[in-house]
């Protein structure tokens, strides 16, 4: 497994997470289980430990989970430090810890004084709220797809790095094997994004076609962009149809391990975890962990991991992992 | 969720339509299949360290552990009623799980044989007659795993889950669900 990659996290006081640790993650991870046991707060976790790289990537990374949460696209453009340090304030109190970096957030009130605590890797950080400048800064490798899936903005800067890897060409293969009406991809017009089809001439916006399109090409862009870093995809089989989920296993595993991206996704679907086991199997990938949460009797939350060997046994044996 | 811990794929096959006929929730159950009784047997087997992080996290909260009795003439150890129940105990005492743990063992009225004897003892008394004398006529030693092939797996004899040998099993499997 390639050193940048998450292999532990430990999750303190983060949303529904009061003390929770999980390892042995591998190159490609799929998470399961029931709803509100925190899949896409753990994904939004492990974003937010990876993106602390300094105070900018951090909060950054921390403010950009409630915008997706709340499909808040229509603000985007409206912006504001005000919004940005409210969202940053949600989360009075953040401890996560990986094998890559260790990331602490507090916030301190005593005497009408307002500070900030910040400590990553172990040097501390402690800001007047005031003071606090809010600038948004993302990490190009580090991306996560919420399950409302990407803006035609997004997609655009996504495309950009297929066409910087010169990738375009593997791109419209796979959109083709997808739907073979589909001739072409583009970003035109600065953020664009059309396909043509055998049936006219003329490029079409992509939100004219199904959901499923758009999701299949977000993703296969996004891998591309994450070169030599993480991917995260919330609700991995939203609009896809069945027929198709191999196919897109089968794609995320070559590019992934084409550019060297280590992928976290989740998924109520026992068919797509069904294709993740057949396709693993038929790649001879091992390089994969099946990730279970659940609740204990306290109604704390826990996780299984299951490693390659131990999730086909489980497949095998027609087990229930999606959850307990 | 419970885990039931077997010996061989058979096993399996029955519980999981026994399940569904006293309407138990078989997607409740976690099965470790462990190839074998030896295996089951082995402590240091990977399927008890899945088991423990299984308990451990909660995903596990009750286990039953099932073996065939086999016959106390085979050779082999741990092979009789009661080299199984000895043996299943001091697994379970030598596991120290902190859940409750219980066993079953597949016989027949004899307190011998394996799932398929089993089986074949809930039949009624003219089937039972009429595989034994196939048997003698055979005169080659057929085993109850034939038998069972034979007459159950062709459906000639429908099971009747409510004769009465099914009746500690079925308490068994009641309270892993209560």
């Amino acid at each position: 497994m390639s050193k940048h990659f998450l292999s532990s996290i430990e999750i303190i006081d983060f949303k529904c997470f009061k003390k929770f640790n999980a390892k042995n993650f591998k190159r490609i991870n799929l998470i399961s289980g029931k709803n509100n046991v925190g899949k896409t707060a753990f994904m939004e976790a492990i974003y937010i430990n990876l993106n602390s790289l300094d105070i900018e990537t951090s909060t950054s990374a921390m403010a950009s989970m409630p915008f997706s949460r709340n499909n808040l696209e229509f603000i985007t453009n409206t912006y504001s430090e005000k919004v940005e340090k409210e969202y940053l304030e949600k989360n009075d109190s953040i401890h996560i810890e990986s094998n890559i970096i260790k990331n602490k957030f507090h916030i301190k009130s005593q005497n009408g004084k307002k500070e900030y605590e910040f400590v990553l890797n172990d040097i501390q950080y402690i800001i007047n709220s005031n003071e606090f400048s809010f600038n948004e800064k993302n990490i190009d490798n580090i991306n996560f797809i919420d399950n409302f899936g990407l803006s035609n903005s997004e997609l655009k800067d996504y495309f950009e790095s297929v066409q910087k890897l010169d990738k375009e060409e593997s791109l419209y293969n796979y959109i083709n094997s997808f739907d073979s009406t589909i001739l072409n991809f583009k970003v035109l017009g600065g953020n664009k994004a059309v396909c043509k089809t055998v049936f006219s001439d003329e490029y079409r916006d992509i939100n004219e076609f199904g959901d499923g399109l758009k999701h299949y090409i977000s993703i296969i862009c996004c891998v591309y962009a994450c070169k030599d870093g993480y991917l995260f995809i919330d609700e991995i089989d939203n609009g896809i149809h069945y027929t198709q989920l191999e196919r897109l296993w089968e794609i995320i595993f070559t590019i992934s391990k084409e550019v060297n991206c280590q992928v976290f996704a989740t998924t109520h679907s026992r068919e797509m975890i069904n294709a993740y086991a057949k396709v693993s199997q038929k790649l001879d990938e091992e390089d994969i962990s099946f990730i279970e949460l659940g609740r204990n009797k306290e109604n704390e939350i826990k996780a299984i991991t299951m490693n390659y060997d131990r999730f086909q046994t489980e497949i095998k044996n027609g087990n229930e992992i999606r959850g307990w | 969720m419970v885990a039931i811990l077997y010996e061989g794929i058979s096993d399996k096959a029955f519980f999981n339509s026994i399940l569904e006929e006293y309407n138990l929730p078989k997607e409740e159950v976690i099965f470790y299949g462990f190839e074998g009784k030896d295996n089951l047997f082995k402590i240091s087997h990977s399927n008890y360290n899945y088991l423990e992080s299984d308990i451990d996290v909660g995903r596990v909260t009750k286990v039953l552990l099932v073996v065939d009795a086999d016959n106390e003439k085979d050779p082999n150890p741990h092979r009789g009623f009661e080299a199984s129940k000895t043996k299943l105990e001091e697994t379970i005492s030598d596991l120290n799980f902190d859940v409750p743990l219980y066993y079953y063992i597949m016989c027949d009225e004899k307190n011998e044989g394996n799932l398929e004897s089993f089986l074949l003892s809930v039949l009624e008394n003219d089937q039972k007659e009429c595989i034994n004398k196939f048997r003698e006529c055979y005169k080659y030693d057929l085993t109850d795993k034939w038998a069972y092939n034979t007459f159950y797996k062709q459906k000639k004899y429908p099971f009747d889950y409510s004769h009465q040998n099914f009746i500690p099993l079925k308490n068994t499997l009641t309270k892993l669900f209560t």
